[in-house]
């Protein structure tokens, strides 16, 4: 009889609290259900219209079918380019690592250190729109202190050049993304006890030896963690390509994303952006979870 | 032995030599985009050979536009109200909802929490798609509400709070309730003030991100009128009749706030960058 009452007493209290703490969260939730949820199922439903001024049409998986096809090579480009772009975040990670073994070395005063890393993370609190003009006009006068000095040069700006534009907009995401991945590396780096390392010099391992069989297996999990994450991210790039090329020229440097948001806002192509944006959402979720797995494995 | 002395001074003075040499240039890769930017908003011209870095004619002529043409100015005060209604208004619904998450054992709390944590893995670009269909049905584009209140819903601030609050043992609450303390005081008076640099932390991302959005602004407010600062410096810069020195004093102005906010408080952007991973 205790036994029932008690657990009828503690039922009120956690039906209580649901009461409360759904009262709490109500303001959150309704807007994250309006403007988050219900828009990603929205864009299922929208994705299977084909939109144009006199009413839509029901097209089934045809916007799927178009996309995946590959007949909209503006779309195609935009895939690849988030591929390049992957790999372009990739390699911002290897070169991070370099340097955060470089600035962990104990030759470097851990006050310059800091001072490298404060200037490097810079891009992480400012608007690509000011980081984009800035690095074109950069690039821009580098090119004319090249031909300055050999006049004979004809070199194009590389965010204009069809061939380059791609490789320009990708290793200036490295220069974005350097700082945050080398401070993320470096404080890794630091965590690793400082036993293992000195066991190793006893053995009389070299710096290089230390790093291949000591630092490089113990934070292996982490950068597996950042890879994925970084494929990720490159899903979202927008900002910078809108920035530095303005997905051009002719498409050529355009991520998925920006493809996607000017064909909805200049096209009026309702569905076949929300295609486009359900195609993005499943690999994005797809990856997400491949990297909570990774969590989830390293914590156990 | 001398021998091996003298080599490994040797091999140490080699790596300091490289290790500063790198340092050096990293400093320089960094810090020229922004000197450069600086040089052209005061009218150097970087497209001519050899680009100029001392003005033929100092101009401040770029920067008196964005300040005093009432049409500009009109998106710096917008910036202004986007990031603090924004920030404010996120910052308000995190607490409250990240309280609940943390501290109140009710059923279906783990749903909740997933549910939220499936908001944060979302492709948040590609959601601004179905979003502006829906806004364009709303009637909200254009609009101050459509602006503002969407952005409201942020999931990872969220995340952020209930985290935050979890780090806070409970005994100091139960102490509090013993004294018979009601909730409102709990949270206002004993978890906020004990979780105030991760609250700091948060709120000046926040800034620093709303400060910063264009994507945003540029779906939901084609209207002049509705333009943020980035927005604006954005879309002139692609205008031919826009002198270059006028849209890089706006870039300029852009990136003024958040570098005076990071170089006063880079202790917490550093601390919120490492810990929480906070991250577009």
């Amino acid at each position: 009889m205790s036994i029932v009452m008690r657990l009828m007493t503690f039922m009120n209290v956690r039906i209580r609290n649901l009461l409360i703490a759904l009262l709490l969260m109500l303001p959150f939730l309704v807007l994250y259900v309006i403007f988050t949820i219900v828009p990603a199922i929205y864009a299922f439903y929208y994705s299977l219209y084909r939109t144009s001024p006199t009413g839509d049409k029901y097209v089934g998986l045809g916007n799927y079918v178009y996309y995946l096809s590959g007949q909209d090579s503006r779309f195609v480009y935009g895939m690849t380019n988030v591929l390049i772009y992957g790999l372009f975040n990739a390699l911002s990670i290897l070169i991070s690592l370099l340097i955060a073994w470089i600035f962990s070395s104990p030759y470097m005063k851990s006050k310059f250190s800091n001072l490298v890393l404060i200037i490097m993370l810079l891009p992480m609190v400012i608007s690509w729109v000011a980081l984009g003009m800035a690095l074109n006009q950069s690039t821009s006068s580098i090119i004319g202190i090249i031909r300055y000095f050999n006049n004979n040069i004809e070199i194009q700006h590389p965010a204009a050049s069809l061939s380059f534009a791609v490789y320009y907009v990708g290793l200036m995401l490295v220069w974005g993304s350097l700082g945050y991945n080398t401070m993320l590396l470096i404080s890794t780096i630091k965590s690793i006890p400082q036993d293992y390392i000195d066991a190793a010099k006893v053995d009389g391992a070299s710096e290089w030896q230390i790093f291949r069989h000591v630092t490089l297996p113990l934070i292996k999990n982490i950068l597996i963690f950042i890879l994925v994450n970084a494929a990720i991210v490159a899903f979202n790039i927008f900002d910078p390509v809108a920035t530095l090329t303005g997905g051009g020229p002719a498409w050529v440097s355009t991520s998925v994303a920006f493809y996607a948001a000017r064909q909805l806002m200049y096209a009026y192509n309702y569905g076949g952006a929300c295609a486009m944006g359900v195609i993005t959402i499943v690999i994005v979720l797809t990856l997400s979870l491949l990297q909570y797995r990774l969590i989830y494995k390293r914590l156990a | 032995m001398v021998m091996n002395t003298k080599k490994s001074i040797n091999t140490a003075k080699i790596i300091e030599a490289i290790i500063y040499f790198v340092f050096i240039v990293m400093i320089l890769i960094y810090i020229y985009p922004f000197m450069r930017l600086v040089l052209t908003s005061v009218g150097a011209n970087p497209n001519t050979v050899p680009p100029q870095f001392i003005p033929s004619n100092t101009t401040f002529e770029g920067y008196e536009l964005f300040i005093f043409n009432p049409s500009m100015s009109l998106w710096l005060i917008n910036s202004l109200i986007f990031t603090f209604g924004v920030t404010l208004g996120s910052t308000a619904l995190a607490i409250f909802a990240g309280y609940a998450l943390s501290r109140l054992n009710f059923p279906g709390r783990s749903f909740f929490f997933w549910f939220i944590i499936f908001g944060m893995m979302m492709p948040g670009i590609m959601l601004y798609v179905p979003l502006f269909i829906l806004l364009i049905k709303m009637r909200l584009i254009n609009t101050y509400i459509g602006l503002l209140v969407p952005p409201m819903a942020s999931a990872y601030n969220v995340f952020l709070m209930k985290q935050a609050f979890d780090a806070v043992p409970k005994d100091f609450e139960e102490a509090a309730i013993i004294d018979g303390a009601s909730t409102a005081t709990i949270v206002f008076k004993i978890l906020l003030p004990l979780i105030r640099p991760t609250l700091i932390t948060m709120i000046l991302f926040n800034i620093v991100w709303n400060w910063n959005n264009f994507a945003w602004p540029w779906f939901v407010a084609p209207d002049r009128k509705f333009w943020t600062l980035p927005l604006g410096v954005y879309l002139t810069s692609w205008s031919y009749t826009v002198k270059f020195w006028q849209y890089a004093s706006g870039a300029v102005l852009l990136l003024i706030p958040p570098l005076t906010l990071y170089t006063i408080a880079n202790i917490y952007f550093i601390r919120g960058l490492r810990i929480a991973g906070l991250k577009r």
